[in-house]
């Protein structure tokens, strides 16, 4: 009995390795094309086989009795199919289905411009917001070289497809930021705050955005800041106009940077003739706090802060007081906190959360009168990514904003003033991505919206679809309806002002391969609801209403080749505009003055590795601009030459960490005219005379110094320039 | 006693199976690695990989067929053309030096080994992500050395990732040289077949000492 027992362990041992089946087979996708390199195995065991380039394999199996036989393949559902090994070969004709690429697959590409990842490819990298000759560093510089913008050079802001500058709204992680660009003076172009080395990824949108996005009429300018920082680091710039210090601690699993830096352009602006007049040229301290911690596998925690204080004197001639000067006093204070975390709770869920505040104060003194604005902003947003279904993932969330707008005047004559409003908005939104295949995607979405001032909803609906119809090409198309509450300006004056309006159509095509990508994008922008009044000097609230309206229509271009020669990376964009409003003190349908029909850019970047710099090249064209000319008969009536730009620059790495950067804009000397002033009355010749809106200087020069310090001396500040 | 029997031959049994487990287990590991001497091509090299995948899906507590499954799509990456192509292959790779960490999170041949997926990564698009992955890929290696200073792999591959820096930089080769020179006799010294633990890496080092003789 005993040894029976044993002979019957032993026997169970060896009955494994007694039996041996040959599985062979073949494997098809759904759509009867063969798979080759599948992998082909018992489950639990060591047995199996790759198929081959005709989608056939074979291989031996020692496993007996009930087994799970698995076929997996990237990019399709692992398939398991129960078989029967016991010494009989078998001979399977398997099918694999296509698993849906929610992430790698068809995306929505209707008007938005990602620069990100530097795995995908993208329109623009991360480094080209730095290296494009005539941004000198400015992230929106950059952006302005992309179809959609139009060059406004005494402004410095970004006009996106008929709109105005403040028609586009920035993000940092999805929370808004407050006058994201210096405080300024009319036809003083200013620069964005933010440094473009605090981001590792952009998207621009041009129209049609999801609904998360909202209180912008034509544009989103979503920035992702970076991850925590890689290694402890100093950084020293040394530049034309001003310098930094900078200082990175990282520990295991938390980054602290600080910086200061002080920008002053008195020094430059003596040494290199200037156009305007300035009494005192900007001088700037900003100093920022960046906070990253991982709170586990994939919660990170960010916390960013900007402070900022800049001022300038500046003196331009009046021309209604006979060519005397005017002196206009910029003083401006600016704090920015952002927080945001994001986590990851299970397979199908997903959380991102933050609040961010903006304080902006700024002091505008005009000759003898001071007027103080202050605007205080609060975001916080709660959203959640949903899982739903292999083919459906659902993005919804919750936000506040609350804004509390100052304006105190004290006037020379004597008049004494203040003005505010407070508005508290609630939005929810919730958005469905239906991937049909990965060749097809639909996404609808809802925006809801209460004012606490109007006492007010609005819903908002988002429509997009792609559709691709090669491995390279696809079609996409979207529509949506976008609000956004009246300038400061006029709510100050009239609160009970409803949000402006436009309603985007987006038809877009995009090819890319192989580092060249090109674009095509058509689209009809209607606006309703703008604020319209008689004039602008007029504080009667009941002159004040939402009877605007318009509408913009064009195409824009793009192609970027970083293939055909070696080393040399360049990019193309052209965009068509035809746009007419009958807005704010309009008497008819017209035109506006921002408007150029034609923008043109061609950025070009070309390494020499021998000595180690990269040239850049950067043309920008923008053809005439209307004006209203009161000398002649009718309404924008006339119209400015055609702007053009050629501006260079240079990076030289000298070592590992020791950088030499510079760049001039306008290195023709072109002086560009953005329009006229005219005078409010009739010289003695029956005329109004005029002078013309112009550059500040001739060109702008800029020389940096950047070196960065680590334990090993390896990294440079490439990012930083 | 008849009881006691009865355990003793379960017992006998159970350590068979499992000694025969182990015995498929080495002998899955063998013929991967014999397999991965001889594999030339892209379709050589995946069924390499394949084969440590499915050791990889079976056997999850050892770290050596995540790490050689990872390793043979980095070399698989190494060898495709387009860089879509190339991606894939390390994006495959990333994942299982994951599970590798997992299993062993110091371990200085798993550490280098993400720092030549980095390389890879970088190696598809020198020109857009040589800045951002030169720096995470030293970093990688210079965390495995310190680990195990004595890790040829992770030397040869920071004095490739030197040399490369310097010769862009114009600045002397001698240090990212005398480096790989010294790897040699610590790979001469590895004995092949004796465990699973990774040997390869020696005519990487030769032939980056072949350029600095020129």
């Amino acid at each position: 009995m005993q040894r029976l027992q044993i002979l019957f362990a032993l026997l169970l041992i060896s009955s494994v390795s007694w039996s041996q089946t040959i599985i062979k087979g073949s494997i098809k996708d759904n759509k009867g094309e063969t798979i080759p390199g599948a992998n082909i195995y018992i489950k639990d065991s060591f047995d199996g086989t790759n198929s081959k380039a005709d989608g056939t394999f074979s291989f031996e199996t020692t496993e007996s009795g009930s087994q799970i036989l698995v076929v997996s393949y990237v990019g399709y559902k692992t398939v398991e199919q129960p078989v029967e090994l016991n010494g009989t070969s078998l001979n399977l004709s398997l099918v694999i289905q296509e698993e849906i690429n929610k992430l790698d697959g068809v995306t929505i590409t209707a008007g938005a411009y990602e620069a990100s990842d530097v795995k995908k490819v993208t329109v623009l990298k991360p480094l080209d917001i730095v290296t494009t000759a005539s941004a000198a560093g400015d992230i929106m510089g950059a952006i302005n070289t992309l179809p959609g913008t139009a060059t406004v050079g005494e402004s410095g802001r970004l006009f996106v497809r008929g709109g105005e500058g403040y028609e586009t709204k920035v993000f940092i992680d999805g929370l808004e930021v407050r006058n994201a660009f210096g405080a300024t003076a009319p036809n003083v172009p200013t620069r964005g705050r933010f440094s473009p080395f605090l981001f590792k990824g952009t998207t621009f949108s041009t129209g049609g955005y999801s609904s998360e996005y909202g209180q912008a009429l034509s544009s989103a300018l979503v920035l992702n800041s970076n991850d925590i920082a890689e290694k402890t680091q100093g950084d020293i710039s040394v530049m034309s106009v001003g310098g930094d210090l900078a200082y990175t601690k990282r520990w295991k699993n938390t980054s602290i940077s600080g910086k200061v830096q002080y920008t002053d352009l008195r020094p430059y602006q003596d040494l290199v003739k200037q156009l305007f007049d300035w009494e005192q040229a900007p001088v700037g301290k900003v100093g920022e706090f960046v906070f990253r911690q991982k709170v586990n596998t994939n919660g990170i925690l960010k916390v960013y802060g900007n402070v900022d204080f800049s001022n300038f004197k500046i003196r331009f001639p009046n021309i209604n007081n006979g060519g005397l000067k005017d002196t206009i006093h910029v003083d401006n204070e600016y704090a920015y906190l952002n927080a945001s975390y994001k986590d990851i709770l299970n397979k199908k869920w997903s959380v991102r959360g933050g609040l961010s505040t903006t304080y902006n104060k700024v002091g505008t003194g005009f000759n003898q009168d001071q007027i103080d604005e202050t605007e205080k902003g609060v975001h916080g947003k709660l959203a959640f990514n949903w899982d739903a279904h292999e083919k459906v993932s659902v993005n919804l969330g919750s936000e506040f904003f609350h804004k509390d707008y100052k304006r105190s005047l004290d006037l020379a004559d004597g008049f004494n003033g203040n003005f505010d409003f407070e508005d508290n908005t609630l939005a929810n939104f919730a958005e469905v991505d239906y991937f049909v295949s990965n060749k097809l995607i639909f996404r609808t979405g809802l925006r809801y919206e209460h004012s606490s001032l109007l006492n007010k909803h609005w819903v908002s609906p988002r429509l997009a679809m792609s559709y691709k119809v090669s491995e390279f090409g696809q079609f996409s198309m979207a529509y949506g309806r976008f609000l956004q509450a009246p300038q400061n300006q006029y709510a100050l004056v009239n609160n009970q002002l409803a949000p402006e309006q436009a309603t985007h159509h987006i038809l877009n095509y995009q090819y890319i391969r192989n580092n060249r990508i090109f674009r095509v994008e058509t689209y009809l922008k209607k606006y309703d609801n703008l604020v319209k009044f008689q004039s602008p000097n007029d504080f009667n609230p009941l002159n004040y209403s939402n009877a605007g309206f318009g509408e913009a229509k064009g195409i824009d271009v793009f192609w970027r080749d970083s293939k055909t020669f070696k080393e040399t990376d360049y990019w193309v964009s052209y965009s068509y505009v035809d746009s007419k409003r009958n807005y704010q003190n309009f008497n008819e349908l017209a035109t506006p003055s921002f408007l150029s029909k034609h923008n043109f850019s061609f950025v070009v970047k070309h390494f020499v590795e021998s000595i180690r710099v990269q040239f850049g090249a950067t043309y920008n064209y923008a053809s005439n601009r209307p004006f209203h000319n009161p000398n002649r008969e009718g309404f924008q009536n006339d119209a400015t030459p055609a702007f053009h730009d050629i501006s260079l620059n240079a990076a030289i790495l000298l070592k590992q960490n020791i950088i030499i950067y510079l760049s001039s804009s306008n290195v023709l000397g072109r002086d560009n005219v953005f329009g006229y002033e005219y005078a409010s009355q009739r010289n003695s010749n029956g005329f109004f005379d005029r002078q013309p809106i112009r550059q500040g200087a001739k060109r702008f020069i800029f020389l940096g110094l950047f070196i960065t310090l680590t334990k090993d001396g390896q990294e440079n500040q490439l990012d930083n320039l | 006693m008849k009881k006691i029997v009865l355990l003793i031959g379960l017992l006998v049994a159970g350590f068979a199976l499992h000694a025969q487990g182990q015995a498929a287990y080495i002998k899955a590991m063998s013929k991967g690695l014999q397999a991965m001497g001889t594999a030339q091509t892209v379709e050589e090299i995946q069924a390499v990989a394949s084969q440590f995948e499915r050791i990889s899906a079976k056997v999850e507590s050892e770290w050596h067929p995540h790490y050689y499954a990872g390793l043979n799509y980095i070399n698989m990456s190494m060898r495709a053309k387009d860089i879509a192509t190339k991606d894939k292959y390390t994006k495959q790779a990333q994942a299982f030096i994951d599970k590798a960490i997992a299993t062993d999170p110091n371990n200085s041949e798993i550490v280098a080994l993400q720092g030549y997926n980095y390389m890879a990564q970088l190696a598809a698009d020198p020109g857009n992500r040589g800045q951002m992955l030169s720096g995470k890929a030293m970093k990688q290696f210079s965390m495995a050395i310190q680990l195990n200073p004595e890790n040829p792999r992770a030397n040869a591959l920071m004095a490739q990732m030197q040399f490369g820096m310097a010769q862009f930089f114009g600045s002397p080769v001698d240090k990212p040289c005398a480096m790989a020179k010294k790897t040699i006799p610590t790979f001469d010294a590895e004995e092949k077949g004796k465990s699973f633990d990774p040997t390869w890496g020696k005519e990487m080092a030769e032939s980056l000492i072949s350029q600095c003789e020129k």
